[in-house]
């Protein structure tokens, strides 16, 4: 039996999740990951770099914010996408291994967080959703838990394709 | 080894969220329904491979002399191999 494990390292921290999934449940993938809200405190870049990790309404979620509060939200909502991407490793794996032409190529502005602050399903837009059609990606969750320097969050990936076959 | 495992909950660390959080987080992503058990560890070490090979050891009842390897993928993210096949810790019974 092999458990699904995910490490996360933040400023000699590190995190780790191994989990022993069902037999004959979707639940191909995990990942934590634990992000530092002082690398999001960049202001004199910080727009851009906000438009390159997050979508648009993700973008606006910010922005109602009153500015102090900005960095730890860029940061959880990063987190979130960062989780989700390395929950998704195994079936990225599992494609390679079965030598089809299918690589994950996500996007951070295109995986959208559905619901904020706690998490929940997280979509992909554009190529990054024609990536995950295609390694079988049935669907992205996510949760998330804030402190005050540093955020949590945990991500899993559901399939359908649990051989790693293309999905024409 | 030079690792030393703190729980999150400890007075110097209350700017990260505790590990009873982090543990919430996953029961709420990682259901019976999907999962038999999982165990989540947080260290603080002097390094990522030193600190997650040493949470890795925790999780799965292995002795501090098993080799547990961290690497990493092609694309960057953290590869664990283990020297043998795991069944799940008794302790797991979520």
């Amino acid at each position: 039996m092999e458990p699904l494990i995910s490490l996360t390292d933040e400023d000699r921290c590190a995190a780790a999740l191994a989990l022993f999934a069902n037999a004959d449940t979707p639940l191909c993938g995990v990942g934590i990951d634990l992000a530092g809200v002082n690398d999001f405190k960049t202001e004199a870049h910080a727009e851009r770099f906000f438009a390159f990790i997050l979508a648009e309404h993700e973008l606006a979620v910010v922005h109602s914010h009153p500015k102090e509060l900005r960095a730890i939200i860029a940061c959880a909502l990063f987190s979130a996408k960062e989780a989700a991407i390395k929950s998704m490793a195994p079936l990225v794996r599992a494609c390679e291994q079965s030598g089809c032409d299918v690589r994950l190529n996500a996007r951070f502005s295109e995986l959208e967080l559905q619901s904020w602050p706690d998490g929940g399903v997280i979509s992909a837009t554009g190529e990054t959703a024609e990536h995950l059609r295609r390694m079988g990606v049935r669907e992205l969750r996510c949760s998330i838990r804030l402190g005050h320097d540093y955020v949590f969050s945990a991500a899993s990936c559901t399939t359908d394709n649990r051989k790693g076959r293309p999905v024409l | 080894m030079d690792v030393r495992r703190h729980l999150i909950q400890t007075d110097n660390l209350t700017a990260i969220p505790s590990v009873l959080a982090m543990r919430q987080c996953c029961t709420a992503l990682y259901p019976s329904s999907l999962a038999a058990g999982f165990a989540l560890e947080l260290y603080l070490g002097s390094s990522t491979a030193e600190a997650g090979a040493a949470a890795i050891r925790m999780l799965l009842n292995l002795t501090p002399e098993t080799e547990v390897l961290i690497g990493h993928d092609t694309r960057g993210a953290p590869l664990v191999q283990l020297p043998c096949e795991i069944s799940v810790p008794p302790q797991w019974n979520l």
